[in-house]
């Protein structure tokens, strides 16, 4: 009597596990909030300089347009095209992210010229427009550009560096 | 000449049976545990809903769930919660007002029930991954109104 009460309890323990492990979908999130909002000022006590009002447009095509850069130029690789940079897709119209987020990591770090991060209202953020008709899918990839930083060689993006961590969405074309 | 087990041995056979009973009950209590703490995920998808795919790695947080598709132009079908699947056809000049005001109703009902602070006026917005820009803004516009400031779109790995 004993033994099979053994056999059934060591598959009740290994089964329930690897049921549990199965069924359990992780789900990711992105954080991001209407331009109405009010912006980042969340956790900046006295901004004392003028808002970077950086913005992303994406493209249709693939490419992407920058405006308001201020570390960015055409030597970075971009075209300047009306009142910003354009990012120009790869072959085959597909969006260069990898390139983008090279882009935006140097914008973020160099326009402070050297001062403190909390002078300025919106130094984590960036506003996200695109047009009316593209997919959601989209969106979302270029968020994975924006929110992190590369991750170190060899290592997860887990453990990847936040870049802008407040994020507006507004329904818009290119433009300033 | 027949052996025979000792009493001795018996008792011993005796406590082992009573160890392995003991360690069952702990075992069922800690599964029980376990399926209650992991046992489901943060976020649960509906059928018909395809949320996008992303590379993020930040963790959706166990809060109401708003999923919403495109069922035509214009149109959208939404639930909120574990609640049933409602269709809305833009307004034109006031976006989504039926979604608004079931999610202020809703937002009545989590104010209630959230304790973090982190978390009050949080939405997970689980979009499906066809859903046109126009109407993702539409409907994170709608949530806002009703109170959800925090949105979070959910997306799968």
């Amino acid at each position: 009597m004993a033994a099979p009460m053994h056999i059934f309890m060591n598959l009740i323990c290994i089964l329930i596990p690897a049921l549990i492990y199965q069924q359990v979908q992780d789900y990711y999130r992105h954080d991001v909030e209407l331009p109405a909002g009010g912006g980042s000022a969340a956790g900046v006590s006295a901004p004392t300089q003028q808002p970077f009002n950086l913005k992303l447009t994406i493209g249709i095509d693939g490419s992407f347009m920058i405006v308001n850069a201020k570390a960015l130029s055409p030597a970075d690789g971009l075209v300047s095209q009306g009142p910003g940079l354009l990012l120009a897709p790869l072959a085959g119209g597909t969006p260069d992210y990898v390139h983008l987020r090279v882009l935006l990591s140097k914008e973020k770090k160099l326009r402070l010229g050297g001062q403190p991060a909390a002078t300025f209202p919106d130094a984590d953020q960036i506003t996200v427009s695109a047009p009316q008709d593209m997919e959601y899918q989209r969106i979302i990839s270029a968020l994975d550009y924006l929110r992190f930083e590369a991750p170190p060689p060899g290592s997860d993006l887990a453990d990847a560096k936040e870049m802008f961590t407040v994020i507006s969405l507004s329904p818009g074309s290119i433009g300033g | 000449m027949p052996l025979y087990p000792s009493k001795r041995k018996e008792k011993q056979e005796e406590e082992m049976e009573l160890n392995i009973t003991s360690l069952m009950d702990t075992f069922t209590i800690i599964l029980v545990f376990l399926i209650q703490q992991y046992g489901t995920s943060a976020v649960n998808v509906a059928d018909g809903y395809r949320p996008p795919i992303a590379e993020t790695r930040l963790a959706a947080d166990r809060i109401v769930a708003l999923q919403v598709r495109e069922a035509g132009p214009d149109i959208v079908l939404y639930r909120i919660g574990n609640r049933p699947e409602k269709a809305e056809r833009r307004n034109p000049q006031l976006g989504y007002q039926q979604l608004r005001s079931d999610l202020e109703t809703e937002k009545q009902l989590v104010d209630a029930s959230i304790a973090e602070e982190e978390l009050k006026g949080a939405i997970n917005i689980i979009g499906d991954r066809a859903l046109s820009f126009r109407t993702l803004t539409d409907v994170m516009r709608s949530t806002a109104m009703a109170g959800f400031f925090k949105l979070k779109l959910v997306a799968t790995p």
